[in-house]
């Protein structure tokens, strides 16, 4: 893969503000890519962003985009694109005065191809009939639509989203994502995509980058994160529960809960000696009734199809999400299967 | 009865109203009718307006307020442009830059005559640096046919009001959004002017209207600082309202109204030039 945008051992502290926002961090991502930057809020994943951008400077390392160095450049003269949370629309201006804000300031087209151009993204957007309209007409995700053809209308080699979706409803979210990866098929856009969201991240990217504590702990295609994390903050970030100490002794995993053959793993990366946590996803729990596992409900809560329970077993208590047509009350024994498949081991 | 009932709360703001407003400048403008020999008439309006020292005092004042007012502005947009960023020393800018807020206009008045008259520091200063050869070659800044101490005192009163609300514009919704035509590929001035201006319009329109109504009505500095030549409107308003010839109230009754349509009729078309722009703008 050649590298498209190399990120190059990047640190950055804030005055005043102890330890480092970014670590050592080394990312590339190839032309027509979208890589999401995923962490928890404070990972320093924004900053990144902003580093790339030029509103922020690091404080070591290269950030070099299409073969040329852009450190020291100002935003203006970065060929990148940003889109924010909010979608930060000139109110002082109608919606295509803003596609085409840009642009139009630079003179970077003649009147008729601005036009022309104008127009093609309001169809591109499904704004058709949009642009003589204020943006204070606009509905939340109408704004952010506005706002990423603002950023695409000026071509540029790396489009930069910020948490671009979070503050939109459910639906609205997952309908601009789906858009979002169009556009990157259709226009082959190049895209640096943060998000606090797993799910989001899964939905857009290509690849992901998980950001702990301003390290750069992984890049990996989605599935991986959630399928076999490499570490606990790995596994807690992509929705897995149940975290039980454990050690492995003949190929064979002892914890408090009993002993289990390793569910698919490579054995070579586990020493044995070593603790370790057995991870098992809430969504693991089957045969829910009539299963070889038994323990008392001690909280239930109703999650849609499903109802999150922690059960008291063997001396642990599991949270597990058990179909919702079983109802299940505090103080209730339950039986009930786990599925092997959904079982993973993370050092401690 | 029930529309009787849904005004019923307001009551006590309508009775107050009435006596704190209408009731004072209902008398004032009937006032103004009232001639010298107890009749009603237009003799005061004909009288004030055909006298040269009203209209050099109107022309006077709203020179003064104008002048005072586009200063006051330009200085308020370069220091909250200066003020919007962090740097060593700031909260010590910020506050030199608004304590006169605290100042009343009375005393703002005073410190400018032991700041700028021919004995005061400044001139001071300039002789004891050899800049001056004494109290004669120093110019004269107060008491001045042109007004200048006065709008030196308008201006040192006022801009902290106009810099204040423009502040805090430009440290919020204006920061992101330069940033984010910034990251769009738009330069520095083309920022200040199609990002920073639209922005900070609407707050620079009321406090200008703010400030220049409050230096067009001043009488404390003009009466302190003012010539005896040129006199500002509100001080000549109020030597006639005091005069002990007893014709002169209803004309100065008429020179209050006359003044407060001028003034009215001014905001009023600003706000009707700049809402119309904000209009074309969407905002």
């Amino acid at each position: 893969m050649s590298a498209f945008l190399s990120l190059e051992n990047i640190y950055k502290t804030y005055p005043g503000q102890d330890g480092l926002v970014l670590a050592d961090v080394n990312l590339t991502l190839a032309k027509g890519e979208i890589v999401a930057l995923l962490g928890a809020s404070g990972s320093g994943k924004t900053t990144l962003l902003k580093i790339v951008s030029g509103l922020e400077s690091q404080d070591k390392g290269r950030v070099v985009l299409d073969g040329k160095i852009l450190d020291g450049l100002p935003p203006e003269k970065r060929s990148t694109a940003m889109v924010f949370q909010k979608s930060l629309l000139f109110r002082h201006l109608t919606v295509a005065e803003n596609i085409n804000f840009a642009p139009r300031l630079n003179r970077a087209f003649e009147r008729a191809e601005l036009r022309a151009r104008t127009s093609a993204m309001l169809e591109l957007l499904h704004l058709e009939g949009y642009g003589r309209k204020r943006v204070t007409e606009l509905s939340g995700g109408q704004e952010q639509r506005v706002s990423l053809g603002r950023a695409l209308m000026t071509e540029p080699s790396l489009l930069l989203l910020d948490e671009p979706l979070s503050a939109l409803d459910i639906n609205l979210k997952w309908a601009l994502l789906m858009e979002i990866r169009e556009l990157n098929v259709r226009l082959g856009q190049t895209m640096l995509y943060v998000t606090h969201d797993q799910k989001e991240a899964a939905a857009v990217a290509n690849r992901v980058a998980f950001l702990d504590g301003g390290r750069l702990a992984r890049v990996a295609r989605p599935h991986e994160f959630y399928s076999r994390p490499l570490s606990l903050a790995e596994a807690k970030f992509f929705g897995w529960e149940n975290f039980i100490p454990c050690s492995l002794e003949n190929g064979r995993l002892r914890s408090a809960m009993g002993e289990y053959a390793l569910p698919g793993l490579a054995l070579g990366a586990y020493r044995p000696g070593e603790g370790y946590y057995m991870c098992i996803r809430p969504e693991a729990a089957k045969n829910v009734g009539s299963g070889a596992w038994s323990g008392v409900v001690k909280s239930a809560l109703p999650q849609g199809l499903g109802t999150l329970c922690e059960i008291e077993c063997r001396g642990e208590t599991l949270k597990l999400v058990l179909p919702a047509r079983f109802v299940h009350h505090p103080g209730e024994s339950v039986s009930f299967d786990l599925d092997p498949e959904l079982f993973w081991v993370v050092p401690s | 009865m029930k529309r009787f009932t849904a005004v019923l709360p307001f009551l006590p703001l309508v009775v107050l109203m009435a006596t704190a407003y209408v009731w004072p400048v209902g008398t004032v403008v009937r006032g103004s009718f009232i001639e010298a020999d107890g009749t009603a008439g237009i003799g005061n309006y004909r009288q004030i307006l055909e006298s040269y020292y009203f209209r050099d005092a109107l022309f006077f004042s709203l020179r003064t307020s104008f002048l005072s007012t586009f200063i006051a502005m330009a200085l308020a947009l370069v220091m909250a442009l200066a003020l919007r960023d962090t740097f060593p020393g700031k909260r010590l800018a910020l506050f030199m830059s608004q304590y006169n807020l605290s100042v009343p206009r009375l005393a703002a008045a005073m410190i400018m005559v032991l700041l700028l008259s021919p004995t005061g520091f400044l001139s001071s200063a300039a002789y004891s640096l050899g800049l001056t050869d004494g109290v004669a070659g120093f110019p004269w800044l107060v008491y001045d046919a042109k007004g200048i101490g006065l709008v030196i005192t308008f201006v040192w009163k006022f801009f902290p009001y106009i810099g204040l609300s423009v502040l805090g514009i430009l440290q919020s919704a204006s920061r992101e959004l330069e940033e984010q035509a910034a990251t769009l590929g738009v330069g520095p001035w083309r920022r200040f002017f199609h990002v920073v201006l639209p922005t900070v319009i609407p707050a620079v329109t009321v406090s200008t209207i703010l400030v220049f109504a409050a230096s067009f009505g001043d009488y404390e500095a003009p009466a302190i600082l003012g010539s005896a030549q040129r006199r500002s409107i509100s001080v000549m308003l109020y030597l006639k309202y005091v005069d002990p010839d007893m014709k002169n109230p209803p004309e100065a009754f008429a020179m209050m109204v006359l003044s407060s349509l001028v003034l009215m009729v001014l905001i009023l078309g600003y706000r009707w030039l700049t809402a119309g722009g904000a209009r074309k703008r969407g905002l």
